[in-house]
C-alpha cells in the first residue's frame, strides 16, 4: 500500500484524528498523513491488518508535535521541553541514581532527539523512530534507558580491573567447567534423561507465549505473584493459579510426549520424572528454545 | 490420587530445576540487574514502551510476549522500565495517561488494590464490600453523634471532662463556637451554624464567601483534629478558624499521630471527644456541681449508691439512644466504656468559680453567683433584665458592677442590695 493510497482508503480517520490536535505548531494535515503512513508500515501494521487499529490506537496530537520538532518549530521544543523534560529526568535520576549523572543523562537524551547529525536538509533525530504507538511520556522513558544501558556498557568496556574483589566477581560469572560434563550411572539411566529432556523441551515449547513469560517472570525474574498481578493486570491470586495449572500442563505434555513420542509405558514415564528431578537440566535453555516456535 | 502425586513430583521437580537454575543465574551475575539486558542489542524501546501501555495489538503483543519468553536481555529491560518512576507531566491536550502496566505497580498501596478489584471476579463484591463499609460508618457516626447530643448531661458523669470544658470554654461565645464546629465536625452543620454553611457539592462556604473543603469527610483530618488532642486538654477555637478555610485547634500537636490502621477506631474516640467539645447545658452543671459536692463529702468509693439521680437519667438517656442501634452488632453498641469518676483537682474546681476584684462568684444553675450570696439574706433585691433601661441606670450610677455584669446571667451583692441580672 502507497501513502497515497493509504491517505486515500483511511480519509475519514485520518481527518477525525486531525480535528482532535488542538496545536497544529504549522504542521499540514498532508504531513501528519504521511508520517502516520511511515509509521504504520514500519511496525507492519499494515501488512498484518488494515490498519484500522494503528489509527485507533495512535497519539495524534504528540505525532504532530513530533513532527514540529522535526521540522524545527521553537514552540514545539519549548512544548517538548516543558511536558517532557520532568518524566526524562525522573527516570534518568531513578536510573543512575545520581544528580549530575542523572541530568547528564537527560541531556544527551534530548540532544538525541534534537539530532546531532544532519543528513541532507534533515536532522537526523531519534524522534523520527516514534510511532505514536504508546505515549510519547513512556517512549521518552524507555529511550532514556537504553541511552542509559549503552553509556553503562562503554564504561564497563573501559572498566579497569583494580580489586581482587572484581577478578573473583569476573571468575564466578564464568560458566562453571564441570556442570556440563554428563556423568551417567549407566546407559539406561541416560537414555530416559534425553528423552525426558527432549520431552520437556517440546512441551514448553508447545506452551502458549504468555504462559512460557509467567514462568519467566516468576522463576528469572524475580518478580513476586503481585507484581505479576499487576503488570498481567490480574490479582495475585489468578497469578497463583495460572502457576498451577502451567506446570500441569507442562507435566501432561511431557507425560503425553514420552508416552506418545517415545513410547514409554507408565512406570518409565515416572522414572523419566524422577531421574529429570537429579539431573541439570537447564529450564530456561529450553524456553529459550521454545522461542518463536508457538 | 496416583496422577496427583505424579504432578505434584513433577511440579516440584520443576520448581527445583527452576529455583537451582535461578540460583544459578543471580550467582553468576553477581545479583545486579542491569547486567543481562547490557548484551541486549535488540530492545525496541517503542514496542517496549507500547506493550507496557497496552498499545500492542493483541498479535503484535503475543509476537512481543513469545520473544519476551525466550529473550531474557529484553524481559529485563521491560522490567527495568517497568520499575521506574512514573511522572504524571502534562501533554499537549490531554494530560498524559498514566500507562496501565506501570500505573498499577507505582502507584502501589490503595491505587494498586483498586487496579486488583477491576478484575473480574473482585469487581462487583469489591464494589458492594466498599458501599457498605462507607454507609455503615457513615451511618454509626451519625447516630453516635446524635446519641450524644440527646444526652447532655452525661457529659456531667465526668466532672473532669465538664471541669475542663468549663475552663476551656467560659464565655457564651467560645461555647457557641465549639459548638458550631462541632457541626462542621459531625458533618451536619445547618441554619444554626450560619457562618459555615454546607454547600450541595459538600464544601463549606463562610461569612467571606470562600469555599473550602469539609473537614469530616476526610479521615486525615480527623486524625489531625482529633488524634492529637490530649484527653484532658480541651482545645480552645480561634477566632479565626471559622472563617477560615478550616477550623483548627490553638492546642500543640504534643500526642502522637493515629496509626492509618486505627482509623475505623477514629469515630468512637472523636465522639467522645466531641462530646468534650460541646458545652454543657445549665442543668448539666448543676447536677455537676452536686454530683462533686457529694464526691468529696461521701468519698469516692462508697458513694456509688448514693448518686443523685441525676446521674440515673443520663444513663437512661444514654440507654435509649442506643436502643436507637439496636439493628447493630452488640459490639458496636458499646460505644467508649465510660471512663470512673476520677478525683477532682483543684483546679477544676476553680474552673467554676471566677474571682473579679474582691468578689468570688460560682457558676450555678447557668449563672455566675456572688460568693456572699445566701439564700436566706434580707437584702434588697433588684431584677434586671440585660441592656434595659434600668440596667444602665444602674451602670451609669454604679460603674463599678460592670465588669461583674460582664460575666453573663449573674447575681451580685453590691452595698446591701442583691442584683439580679438575666
Amino acid at each position: 500500500m502507497t501513502s497515497d493510497e493509504f491517505q486515500a482508503r483511511y480519509t475519514k480517520p485520518i481527518t477525525a484524528l486531525w480535528r482532535e490536535i488542538k496545536a497544529h505548531y504549522g504542521v499540514t494535515e498532508l504531513e501528519f498523513a504521511r508520517r502516520l503512513y511511515m509509521s504504520a508500515s514500519r511496525l507492519g501494521e499494515l501488512d498484518s491488518d488494515d490498519g484500522t487499529h494503528y489509527l485507533e490506537t495512535v497519539r495524534a496530537a504528540e505525532i504532530c508535535l513530533v513532527i514540529a520538532c522535526e521540522k524545527g518549530d521553537d514552540s514545539a521544543w519549548r512544548d517538548l521541553e516543558a511536558s517532557y523534560r520532568h518524566p526524562v529526568e525522573l527516570a534518568a535520576r531513578s536510573l543512575t541514581r545520581d544528580e549530575g549523572e542523572a541530568e547528564e543523562l537527560a541531556q544527551i537524551v534530548f540532544s538525541e532527539l534534537y539530532g546531532l547529525r544532519i543528513e541532507g536538509e534533515h536532522r537526523n533525530g531519534k524522534l523520527a523512530h516514534y510511532s505514536g504507538r504508546g505515549s510519547l511520556a513512556g517512549w521518552l522513558r524507555a529511550v532514556v534507558y537504553q541511552e542509559f544501558i549503552n553509556r553503562k556498557r562503554q564504561v564497563s568496556r573501559l572498566e579497569q580491573i583494580e580489586e581482587p574483589s572484581e577478578f573473583e566477581r569476573l571468575a564466578s560469572q564464568a560458566p562453571p567447567l564441570t556442570s556440563q560434563i554428563p556423568s551417567p550411572d549407566n546407559f539406561e539411566d541416560a537414555r530416559l534423561r534425553r528423552a525426558t529432556n527432549e520431552a520437556m523441551s517440546k512441551a514448553l515449547r508447545e506452551l502458549e507465549a504468555r504462559d512460557r513469560l509467567l514462568l519467566c517472570y516468576y522463576y528469572f525474574d524475580d518478580l513476586t505473584l503481585k507484581e505479576i498481578g499487576q503488570f498481567m493486570k490480574v490479582h495475585e491470586a489468578t497469578v497463583s493459579r495460572w502457576l498451577h495449572k502451567v506446570l500441569a500442563k507442562a507435566r501432561k505434555k511431557t507425560e503425553e510426549i514420552l508416552r506418545r513420542d517415545f513410547g514409554f509405558r507408565r512406570d518409565e514415564i515416572a522414572e523419566c520424572l524422577q531421574l529429570a528431578a537429579q539431573a541439570e537440566l537447564d529450564v530456561n535453555e529450553l524456553l529459550k528454545d521454545a522461542k518463536g516456535v508457538s | 490420587m496416583q496422577d496427583d502425586r505424579q504432578a505434584q513430583d513433577f511440579e516440584t521437580m520443576l520448581r527445583v530445576r527452576l529455583d537451582r537454575h535461578r540460583g544459578r543465574m543471580s550467582g553468576r551475575d553477581g545479583g545486579g540487574s542491569e547486567r543481562n539486558a547490557d548484551s541486549c542489542r535488540g530492545f525496541d524501546p517503542e514496542r517496549a514502551s507500547a506493550f507496557l501501555e497496552d498499545a500492542l495489538s493483541i498479535a503484535d503483543a503475543t509476537r512481543y510476549e513469545d520473544h519476551l519468553a525466550g529473550c531474557l536481555a529484553c524481559r529485563q529491560a521491560v522490567i527495568e522500565l517497568y520499575r521506574l518512576p512514573i511522572a504524571v507531566a502534562g501533554s499537549l491536550n490531554e494530560p498524559v495517561q498514566v500507562p496501565s502496566r506501570l500505573s498499577a505497580v507505582q502507584s502501589g498501596g490503595f491505587k494498586a488494590f483498586l487496579k486488583s478489584l477491576r478484575s473480574a471476579p473482585f469487581q462487583w463484591a469489591g464494589a458492594a464490600a466498599a458501599t457498605c463499609g462507607i454507609v455503615l460508618a457513615l451511618s454509626m457516626f451519625l447516630m453516635r453523634q446524635e446519641s450524644i447530643r440527646t444526652q447532655p448531661s452525661e457529659s456531667a458523669s465526668n466532672p473532669a471532662r465538664m471541669a475542663g470544658t468549663a475552663q476551656a470554654l467560659p464565655t457564651p461565645e467560645a461555647a457557641q463556637q465549639v459548638d458550631r464546629f462541632a457541626d462542621v465536625a459531625s458533618g451536619t452543620a445547618s441554619s444554626k451554624s450560619n457562618s459555615v454553611p454546607f454547600s450541595t457539592n459538600g464544601q463549606i462556604t463562610n461569612q467571606r464567601g470562600l469555599v473550602s473543603q469539609p473537614v469530616l469527610p476526610n479521615t486525615e483530618s480527623l486524625d489531625r483534629i482529633f488524634g492529637r488532642v490530649p484527653n484532658r486538654q480541651i482545645a480552645q477555637l480561634s477566632p479565626s478558624a471559622l472563617g477560615g478555610t478550616a477550623p483548627q485547634f490553638n492546642v500543640p500537636y504534643n500526642a502522637a499521630p493515629v496509626a492509618p490502621q486505627l482509623v475505623p477506631q477514629i469515630g468512637s474516640q472523636m465522639t467522645s471527644q466531641l462530646a468534650q467539645a460541646i458545652p454543657p447545658s445549665p442543668q448539666a452543671v448543676q447536677e455537676q456541681t452536686e454530683l462533686m459536692r457529694a464526691d468529696s463529702l461521701a468519698g469516692q468509693s462508697k458513694d456509688q449508691a448514693q448518686r443523685p439521680a441525676a446521674r440515673e437519667s443520663s444513663l437512661d438517656k444514654r440507654k435509649s439512644s442506643s436502643a436507637a442501634m439496636d439493628f447493630l452488632p452488640r459490639s458496636f453498641l458499646k460505644g467508649p466504656t465510660p471512663t470512673p469518676t476520677p478525683n477532682i483537682a483543684d483546679e477544676d474546681i476553680r474552673a467554676l468559680t471566677r474571682k473579679i476584684h474582691d468578689k468570688t462568684f460560682r457558676f450555678d444553675r447557668g449563672r455566675w453567683v456572688d460568693q456572699q450570696f445566701k439564700p436566706g439574706l434580707l437584702y434588697i433585691r433588684v431584677r434586671i433584665d440585660r441592656g434595659s433601661e434600668q440596667y444602665k441606670k444602674i451602670l451609669s450610677d454604679i460603674p463599678a458592677l460592670q465588669p461583674f455584669f460582664d460575666l453573663g446571667p449573674v447575681i451580685v451583692v453590691w452595698e446591701l442590695k442583691v442584683y439580679e441580672v438575666r
